[in-house]
C-alpha cells in the first residue's frame, strides 16, 4: 500500500462524506419546511428523504474514509451508486411533495426502480472488484 | 470535463424527468372518454320570490314551478332546504334534501368529458347541468386509481384494495363497497349508478364508522371537508365545512362523521376536501372555499355530485 494511495483517497473520501452530510442537513431543511406548509399535512417519505444521503452518503463515504485506498470503489461504481442515492432523495421529496398536496402520480415509482438499480448496480461492481482483489 | 459530462447528462435527465412529472400531475391535460351527453328532460323557471333559476325552457317539456329563495328549493319532485350550523369551532351548510325519484340525484364530469388535469370549479360545472344543489366531488382526476363509476357509466375500473367506495344504485340507495373485494363493472351490474371514490366511510347504520388506524394526514387534521349521506330512501344530505381560517378551523373526519349522526344519517361517506369543498345552490356558491385560509375561491376540480333535472 502506498502512502501517496491512502493520501490521495481518504480525504477525498472524506470530502464526499461532508458534502453528503450538507446534502443531508437540506433535505432535512427542505422537508420539514415544505411540511409546515402543509396545512397540518406530514409526509413520511417528505421527512425522511434526509436518510438516502444521509445512511447512503455520508455514512458509507465516511467509512471509506477510513480504509485505504484499496477499499475505495472504482470510478463507475461510485458514480452509479451516488446517481443512485440522488434518485431516491429526490424521489422520495417529489412523492412526499404530491401526498401533502393530496394527489398522486404512478410516475414517482420511476424514482424508487432507477435509483434503487442503479445504486445496487455500483454496490455490485464494488463487490466484483473487491472479491476479485481478494483473489489477488 | 469529461468526467463531469456523465454526470451532468444525468442530472439533466432527472431533473427533465422530474419537471415532466409535475407537469403530468397538476397541468397537461388528457381527455380520456367523452361523457353520454345527457340531455335535461325539463328546465325549471323559478317563481314566487328572488331568483329565477334557469332560462325559459327551450324544449316543448312543461316547465316546473318552484318556490326558491336563498336557503330553499321547493317543487313537486325536489325539496331543498339549506342551513348553516356551527359545530367543533366550525362553520358547517348542511343541504337536507328529498326527492320524489333518485334519479334527480346525479353526477357530472369538469366540461363533460372524464380526463387527468381536465377541471373546472364546483359552480361551472353545476351551471353546466343546471343543477339547483351540488357539491364537489371526489376529484377522481388527481389520482390514477379509484373507481369511477357516473350516471351508469364506468370510466375507471382500476381500484386500490381495500378502498371503501360509496355505491348509489339505481333505486337511490348508498351502500358501501370496498374496491379490490367486487369490481366496478360487478357493481354495475348490480345496480350501481354511481360509485364514488375518496373516503373514509363516515356513517354506517347511524354509527361512527370512521376507522381508527390508516388514515391520512389529510383525514386526521382539521381541513374543509365535503360529505354527503342518506337519512332514509329519497333523503339525502350534503354538508361541507369551512376550515383553514381563523373563524372555521375545519374538522377531522371523526368530527364531521358526529356531526353527521346527530342529522339522523345512516350512510355517510366522505369526498374530497381541502380547497376542493364547495356547495353550490340557486346560483351562488354557499360556503367559503379556500386553500390556504386567506384567499376565499373554488379550487377546479374533476366532478360533482349534484341534484337537478
Amino acid at each position: 500500500m502506498s502512502t501517496s494511495g491512502i493520501d490521495r483517497v481518504r480525504p477525498r473520501a472524506a470530502v464526499v462524506a461532508r458534502r453528503y452530510l450538507c446534502a443531508a442537513a437540506f433535505s432535512l431543511l427542505l422537508g420539514a419546511v415544505y411540511t409546515c406548509f402543509g396545512n397540518g399535512v406530514y409526509s413520511a417519505h417528505m421527512l425522511l428523504a434526509f436518510v438516502f444521503p444521509l445512511a447512503g452518503g455520508a455514512a458509507v463515504f465516511g467509512v471509506l474514509s477510513r480504509l485505504g485506498e484499496r477499499a475505495y470503489p472504482p470510478p463507475w461504481a461510485e458514480r452509479l451508486y451516488r446517481w443512485g442515492i440522488a434518485a431516491l432523495t429526490l424521489g422520495s421529496h417529489v412523492h412526499g411533495a404530491l401526498e401533502i398536496y393530496g394527489t398522486e402520480n404512478t410516475m414517482t415509482a420511476w424514482y424508487w426502480w432507477i435509483g434503487g438499480l442503479l445504486a445496487e448496480i455500483g454496490v455490485a461492481i464494488y463487490a466484483v472488484r473487491m472479491l476479485t482483489r481478494r483473489g489477488d | 470535463m469529461k468526467k463531469y459530462l456523465w454526470g451532468l447528462l444525468y442530472s439533466l435527465g432527472l431533473a427533465v424527468f422530474t419537471v415532466y412529472l409535475l407537469l403530468d400531475t397538476f397541468v397537461i391535460a388528457r381527455v380520456y372518454v367523452p361523457a353520454p351527453e345527457e340531455v335535461p328532460e325539463t328546465k325549471v323557471t323559478g317563481e314566487m320570490l328572488d331568483i329565477g333559476i334557469g332560462d325559459t325552457p327551450e324544449t316543448e317539456a312543461e316547465p316546473i314551478s318552484a318556490m326558491v329563495t336563498d336557503s330553499l328549493y321547493v317543487d313537486e319532485q325536489i325539496a331543498i332546504e339549506i342551513t348553516r350550523h356551527r359545530w367543533d369551532n366550525s362553520d358547517v351548510y348542511v343541504a337536507d334534501i328529498l326527492l320524489m325519484s333518485p334519479e334527480y340525484l346525479k353526477t357530472a364530469l369538469a366540461k363533460g368529458v372524464y380526463g387527468k388535469n381536465v377541471t373546472q370549479t364546483t359552480s361551472e360545472i353545476a351551471e353546466a347541468n343546471g343543477a339547483i344543489l351540488a357539491v364537489n366531488g371526489d376529484y377522481y382526476g388527481s389520482r390514477d386509481s379509484g373507481y369511477v363509476l357516473r350516471n351508469g357509466v364506468v370510466y375507471r375500473a382500476a381500484g386500490k384494495r381495500g378502498r371503501d367506495v360509496l355505491v348509489i344504485g339505481e333505486d337511490g340507495v348508498f351502500s358501501i363497497g370496498q374496491e379490490g373485494a367486487v369490481t366496478v363493472k360487478a357493481m354495475q351490474s348490480a345496480g350501481a349508478r354511481h360509485v364514488l371514490s375518496f373516503g373514509p366511510v363516515l356513517l354506517k347504520d347511524g354509527e361512527v364508522a370512521v376507522p381508527a388506524r390508516g388514515l391520512s394526514g389529510h383525514a386526521t387534521k382539521r381541513n374543509p371537508r365535503t360529505a354527503i349521506g342518506m337519512v332514509e330512501e329519497l333523503h339525502y344530505v350534503f354538508v361541507t365545512v369551512d376550515g383553514r381560517t381563523a373563524k372555521s378551523a375545519g374538522l377531522t373526519v371523526q368530527s364531521l362523521a358526529k356531526f353527521m349522526a346527530t342529522l339522523g344519517v345512516q350512510t355517510a361517506y366522505n369526498l374530497d376536501g381541502g380547497g376542493s369543498a364547495a356547495m353550490f345552490f340557486n346560483g351562488q356558491v354557499v360556503n367559503r372555499p379556500t386553500y390556504d385560509g386567506k384567499v376565499i375561491e373554488e379550487r377546479k376540480v374533476s366532478d360533482i355530485v349534484y341534484i337537478g333535472y
